[in-house]
């Protein structure tokens, strides 16, 4: 992952959001209503960091990195809410690299996409420094 | 009379005070990595700077510390709660992560009004400051939303 450069592509991806993944994720952060954790559920818009992390993962298989990431910004754009079951697309492009402070930061932009009609369900905007570590 | 007569800039909503515990650490910690796993089966997260001391010492930190996006979360389940699809279809939300949230620190959950416009579609739209306060009064995670009144 330390190695991704601005202009990278990362996915497509499809991401089933099963009613499993609304709920374990809307549990765990102890967000209890029936929206998240009922019949008829939409996934939490915080669920895209979740998919972030998969996306990543997928498209660097062989890890982060020598150090722990430090996770700077969360920026997301909520166009609709995502029915559980729906299956998403996920997709991002690397737009920013740079250091501050002595350590490096990496920007990323998001997009979740309804994989039958390819409307948009999440824009999400990430910065995240690669090091906590100013000296690694 | 709106429910909404109050949410004029400068109004400021606090929810209750909660505690980062270990525990809360723990299920997101497991929740991110059962979520990104890819198939719908329980994971237990490995050792990290959200889970294990050791391992947030090893990396340049004191201790564990809170992911943000559990005081991220927290923010968006007060804008739900709140504004429901206000929030939820064409709203957005920022956060930056200012200060590490440890075990046992109390955490605030403040929402300001900055702003309050009505749209060319007729609805009116806020835009709040957000924060995560601790109990000596500084910000862990700050950041600012807009949600629709509906």
């Amino acid at each position: 992952m330390s190695d991704l450069e601005v202009g990278d592509h990362l996915g497509p991806l499809d991401q089933v959001v099963s009613a499993f993944l609304v709920r374990e994720y809307a549990h765990a952060v102890e967000e209890a209503s029936e929206r998240h954790q009922g019949v008829a559920i939409v996934a939490t818009p915080t669920l895209m960091h979740a998919f972030k992390k998969r996306l990543m993962e997928h498209a660097c298989p062989l890890g982060v990195g020598p150090t722990a990431r430090m996770h700077l910004v969360y920026d997301a754009v909520c166009h609709r809410p995502i029915p559980g079951g729906t299956t998403v697309v996920l997709a991002a492009e690397i737009t920013g690299r740079y250091e501050k402070r002595g350590r490096e930061r990496m920007e990323a932009t998001f997009e979740v996409r309804d994989k039958t009609t390819g409307e948009a369900y999440m824009t999400y905007y990430d910065t995240t420094l690669l090091s906590y570590r100013s000296n690694a | 009379m709106s429910a909404w007569d109050d949410w004029v800039p400068g109004f400021t909503r606090t929810a209750a005070t909660r505690v980062m515990t270990a525990e809360r650490m723990r299920w997101y910690a497991d929740a991110l990595e059962t979520c990104s796993s890819g198939v719908d089966e329980p994971v237990i997260a490995e050792p990290n700077i959200h889970t294990d001391d050791e391992f947030a010492q090893a990396n340049g930190l004191p201790a564990r510390v809170s992911d943000g996006m559990i005081s991220t979360n927290w923010i968006s389940t007060l804008l739900t709660e709140l504004f429901g699809d206000g929030y939820l279809v064409g709203g957005s939300l920022r956060t930056r992560f200012v200060k590490p949230i440890f075990v046992d620190e109390g955490i605030d959950v403040v929402l300001r009004v900055v702003n309050r416009e009505r749209g060319e579609d007729g609805f009116e739209r806020l835009v709040l400051d957000v924060e995560c306060v601790k109990g000596d009064g500084s910000v862990a995670t700050g950041g600012a939303a807009t949600v629709t009144l509906r």
